[in-house]
């Protein structure tokens, strides 16, 4: 019963109780991070009573943060400058503009992404996803707001300057793979390269080597009308990293692309990032994709953030109807990872005799060690230390708490 | 959209009866209101005197630098053409046809070999290399300055509406406007010729540059953008290179536009090209010749497409076992060994010319042939001009005569003929359908005027209306305006005299056209035969199709009809085959369950469905029956395409150019009422 109470007292309120276990619940931009195994300061040996952990790395600078972003299109340029240029609430501005006739695509975002996370944004279609991260990189001009990445202010920084971070820290990939039809795949790996001046052997090289990491060694010479989609996009993704970027956009890369490819390339970006691990924003149409891959999510409606967060605060907290609505028919039991809602055992124990999962299993398989007779389970993570335990009660409350008891 | 009462819709159909109504009155007191009926002598400007003042005044002022590019262009005509003359025809044809082979395999090589054997022995072979000289000159220009002002409108959007408009002007005013200020500029010669070609066939080239840099997807820049690409890497590295395609194919078509206007470019005279044969054999009814010369020009024709074709536009075949290089290596060896071991033993083409042999006897065989059909060919001929013809052009009014038709427009026959009319219109009237009524009323009427009684005034109100409902203010104004202009500068009978001829083909291909469509989308044989039949249509060079024309059916109205047909009537079938193989198959088969008879099928559910695809099918013959309606004039029709012709022979350029540009007015009318016509 107390656990249930922690439970109640961490999903409904959002102070965290000092010393007391809880789940990490992400408010706003100032979320938690709550990835998978991703905090290393506990090491906790095995079968040994794990510290009591606070769930949360130490709060790095973010490698990229926007301010009051805004993307407006139609409308008088100039008028539209002088509104969002005016001291009144975000809710104001939108409404002016569009008195004005303008369309607000990105309306006021801020958001921090924090070095070495995936930050997934989701949203329909026309929510402005993809025009927010446009703005991001500044592929499109945004009216107002302010942009920094690595501590330097991107929307002030001179053409020059621009050209150069993009040459050298950002990668991108997008959602029709935007191929050169007329190169062949290894050209267009070394295409941006190529743009950089590097001599033909070297780059050609470096492509090569890429071309062999996404799985493509042999197809060196095809154009890219000869290549499925997927491998299409596996030389876009070739593509977005081979300058070795700090910081890797990915626009529904995998929308275009068949289930069961999507499938397969979901697997590879997991494969791929474990051993690169870059800072990812991820865009995507796709709950399911979202929780899979990403560390965050951020749902956008309208141009604006909705909510942001981790898989489980958009189960069990839902910010309002219209993200209840997405995260309606998600089955629960599948998208939460058994590390994500595992914790810290009270008094010290020995893991002999309770069955074990590793942290990035489903709820869905800690839920067969409890039908078949277990007490509790024990959480493993990928380098082996116990990341925490399940224990009936936990399990209760969580099937109480999400959709999952009717899915 | 939902209006006030009086709608657009129903003032146009007001206006339009207001129109028709005085139309009939100005027929019925045509001496009273001549105003509204004729053009008043006093309402026309001298426009082609002014014109024709500045087009001298311009060529005064910059006669140094027209003689100057002139002077540069005919040495490097005549040089080019020395050396292409130079070298022995069997060395000719050898690398011809090895470069045919490896560009486009062996069924094209043959071709090549086939047609270079042909002219030689056909007797052709200095014209036709006079010919390929002027194509090979003003082919690149073409290529060069079109290409430069494609990069050009890609660059800026309002040099990109300039360029638009002026393009969209060049490709409807026949070339034959333009040839003859080009003469005064550049004086008698192929030059003008040339330079005509290379105007003639820029525009394919910009458009398709243009498009091609445009068309670059929107990812594919942006994954550019965050590679850190230049502006100038932008445009050369991934621009250029995304547009090659659509390039290559504008390479084509600029390739059969040169050649078709160097060809045409022939009236000029001067070069002894093989177009100035076709053209000189025709004025002399020289029929073996005009037929020998005419297949070398159909054959150069298909060759250079098929041939630039396989190069250009079809997807690259896996290469060859030799590397370029040395095949190219290889069929310059082949050639100059044939140079130097087998061509001093070949005699000159002119010894080997069978054509002193061919020529009379083909000629005489012909001449037989036409007598023992001229019973059918005058039976058709006179029965279609009295019965089709002539009252499109001087109406019942004037043909229903006993002379013409064997009896007299009685009053009796007269009320009758109101009677029907109007009686159906105001069935269609009372069944909602005012715009059917309208027409219903407007063919009466131009049945009974024909197009040269037609009042000019209320014709130009109520297509002015019509433009109104169709595309608002701007193209009533567009309408009005061009009308107005050409009735201003005089050219209104000549339009009017035109307009027949059109709608006379027009009508006539889109019966046929639409017919031979039908049965090719229906029957699969039709389909497969008539495909070749199109594409060879539309690969000769129109010119070539008058040849039998005159033949068979002398100069005259009737031929100039034929032959605008004949061009008109290819985009109808394609269109219309087209569009009825692309009704969905979910739309036939509801057809199907509903219980439609075939011929239901047709009208009620697939007709419907390709209805825009045959609203475009008929733009283009529009604009196919205009552009023909210059050329048709060679074989002795009057209106706006003899006016250009008489022009060029009296070297008047302001008359030439205003007879040329209001073809392209009525073009570019007539393409803004169709295109509004296929989405509305």
């Amino acid at each position: 019963m107390k656990l249930f109470a922690t439970w109640k007292a961490a999903l409904s309120a959002t102070i965290p109780v000092a010393g007391e276990p809880m789940f990490a619940l992400a408010e706003g931009s100032a979320g938690v991070d709550s990835s998978r195994g991703r905090s290393t300061d506990v090491k906790a040996a095995q079968s040994s009573v794990p510290a009591p952990q606070e769930n949360r790395p130490a709060k790095a600078e973010p490698i990229l943060s926007c301010r009051d972003l805004w993307k407006v299109y139609g409308g008088d340029a100039r008028r539209v400058r002088a509104i969002l240029a005016e001291g009144s609430s975000r809710d104001e501005k939108i409404a002016r503009l569009i008195a004005e006739g303008a369309n607000p695509s990105v309306a006021g975002v801020s958001l921090d992404v924090r070095n070495g996370e995936i930050l997934m944004v989701m949203g329909l279609s026309g929510s402005g996803k993809s025009t927010m991260v446009r703005c991001l990189s500044r592929l499109i001009e945004p009216e107002a707001g302010e942009v920094r990445f690595e501590g330097l202010d991107l929307l002030q920084a001179k053409p020059a300057d621009l050209t150069e971070i993009r040459r050298r820290k950002i990668g991108m990939v997008f959602q029709n793979f935007g191929l050169m039809g007329h190169l062949t795949a290894i050209n267009n790996v070394a295409f941006p390269l190529r743009v950089q001046g590097m001599a033909l052997a070297d780059r050609l090289a470096k492509a090569r080597g890429m071309l062999e990491l996404v799985g493509l060694a042999g197809r060196e010479d095809c154009l890219p009308h000869q290549l499925s989609g997927g491998q299409q996009q596996r030389v876009g993704i070739a593509r977005s990293l081979i300058t070795d970027p700090d910081l890797w956009f990915l626009d529904e890369p995998f929308s275009a692309l068949d289930p069961l490819i999507r499938k397969q390339m979901q697997d590879e970006f997991l494969r791929l990032q474990a051993k690169l691990h870059k800072t990812i924003i991820f865009v995507t149409h796709d709950f399911l994709e979202a929780a899979r891959l990403g560390d965050r999510i951020a749902i956008m409606k309208d141009g604006k953030i909705v909510q942001i967060g981790s898989v489980l605060d958009f189960l069990l907290n839902p910010a309002d109807d219209y993200v209840r609505s997405f995260v309606a028919d998600v089955p629960a039991l599948r998208v939460v990872k058994a590390g994500q809602i595992a914790v810290p055992a009270k008094e010290p124990f020995s893991s002999q005799g309770d069955p074990v999962v590793n942290a990035d299993e489903s709820i869905e398989s800690t839920l067969k060690c409890f039908l078949g007779g277990a007490q509790r389970v024990v959480v493993r993570k990928a380098d082996g230390t116990i990341a925490g335990v399940i224990d009936h009660n936990l399990i209760k409350s969580f099937l109480g708490r999400t959709n999952s008891g009717h899915a | 959209m939902l209006e006030a009462f009086p709608n657009r819709q129903s003032l146009t159909a007001l206006g339009c009866f207001g129109a028709l109504a005085l139309a009939v009155l100005a027929v019925m007191f045509g001496r009273e209101l001549s105003w509204l009926a004729q053009v008043p002598a006093s309402f026309s400007l001298p426009v082609s005197n002014w014109t024709n003042a500045a087009i001298a005044t311009f060529s005064t002022e910059f006669r140094s630098l027209f003689r100057f590019v002139g002077d540069a262009l005919n040495w490097q005509l005549k040089t080019l053409q020395s050396v292409l003359l130079d070298i022995p025809w069997s060395v000719m044809i050898v690398v011809l046809t090895l470069g045919a082979l490896r560009i486009a395999g062996p069924g094209l090589a043959a071709l090549t070999a086939t047609t270079c054997l042909y002219i030689v022995f056909a007797g052709y072979w200095k014209e036709s290399i006079a010919t390929l000289t002027l194509v090979s000159l003003g082919l690149p220009l073409a290529c060069i300055f079109g290409a430069a002002l494609g990069i050009l409108a890609h660059s800026n959007r309002y040099v990109a509406a300039a360029v638009d408009a002026v393009l969209d002007v060049m490709q409807t005013v026949p070339a034959f406007a333009y040839l003859t200020p080009l003469i005064v500029l550049f004086g008698f010669g192929p030059v003008a010729g040339l330079v005509a070609s290379v105007l003639f066939a820029l525009p394919p080239m910009t458009r398709n540059v243009k498009v091609g840099l445009d068309q670059t997807p929107r990812e594919t820049i942006e994954a550019a953008e965050i590679a850190g690409c230049s502006r100038l890497q932008m445009f050369a590295l991934v621009r250029l290179g995304a547009a090659t395609r659509q390039i290559l194919m504008g390479l084509n078509q600029t390739i059969m536009a040169t050649l078709s206007m160097v060809i045409f470019a022939a009236v000029i005279g001067g070069f002894e090209d093989i177009g100035w044969e076709v053209l000189r054999a025709a004025r002399r009814a020289e029929f073996g010749n005009g037929i020998i010369a005419g297949l070398v020009v159909t054959l150069l024709a298909i060759l250079l497409d098929r041939v630039s074709e396989a190069a250009f536009v079809r997807e690259r075949q896996p290469q060859n076992k030799l590397s370029a290089p040395s095949f190219w290596g290889l069929a310059v060896l082949a050639g100059g060994v044939v140079w130097v071991v087998i061509a001093p033993l070949l005699p000159s083409p002119a010894q080997l010319s069978m054509r002193p042999y061919l020529a009379p006897v083909l000629n005489d065989s012909l001449m037989s042939v036409s007598v023992y059909l001229s019973t059918v060919t005058a039976t058709l001929k006179s029965v279609i001009t009295t019965y089709f013809l002539l009252p499109l052009r001087i109406g019942l009014v004037r043909s229903l005569t006993p002379a013409i038709w064997g009896f007299e427009m009685s009053p009796a026959l007269m009320a009758i003929y109101v009677t029907v009319f109007c009686g159906s219109a105001l069935v269609l009237a009372f069944r909602q359908q005012v715009g059917a009524a309208l027409g219903v009323l407007f063919a009466g009427l131009l049945l009974y005027t024909g197009f040269s009684g037609m009042p000019w005034l209320p014709l130009i109100a109520g297509l002015t209306l019509v433009g109104w409902w169709l595309g608002g203010i701007r193209l009533a104004a567009i309408t009005a305006g061009g009308l107005m202009a050409i009735a201003v500068s005089g050219f209104w009978p000549s339009t009017m005299f035109s307009a027949y001829l059109m709608a006379a083909s027009i009508i006539t291909a889109i019966v046929l056209g639409g017919l031979l469509g039908v049965l090719a989308a229906e029957y699969e044989p039709v389909s497969r035969t008539m495909r070749p039949v199109n594409d060879f249509l539309q690969t000769i060079p129109p010119f070539v199709i008058l040849i039998p024309l005159i033949m068979f059916f002398q100069v005259g109205d009737f031929s100039s009809y034929l032959a605008i047909v004949a061009y008109a009537i290819v985009p109808m079938a394609r269109y219309t085959e087209q569009g009825l193989r692309h009704v969905p198959a979910t739309q036939s088969d509801a057809g199907h369950l509903a219980g439609c008879t075939s011929l239901q099928l047709l009208f009620l559910v697939k007709f419907p469905a390709a209805r825009s695809d045959i609203i475009l099918g008929l733009n283009q013959t529009i604009m196919a029956a205009l552009a023909m309606l210059a050329v048709a004039a060679l074989v002795g029709s009057r209106g706006l395409g003899q006016d250009v012709y008489i022009a060029l022979s009296k070297a008047d350029s302001g008359m030439g150019l205003l007879a040329g540009l209001s073809i392209a007015m009525i073009a570019m009318i007539s393409d803004r009422f169709m295109r509004r016509m296929a989405v509305r």
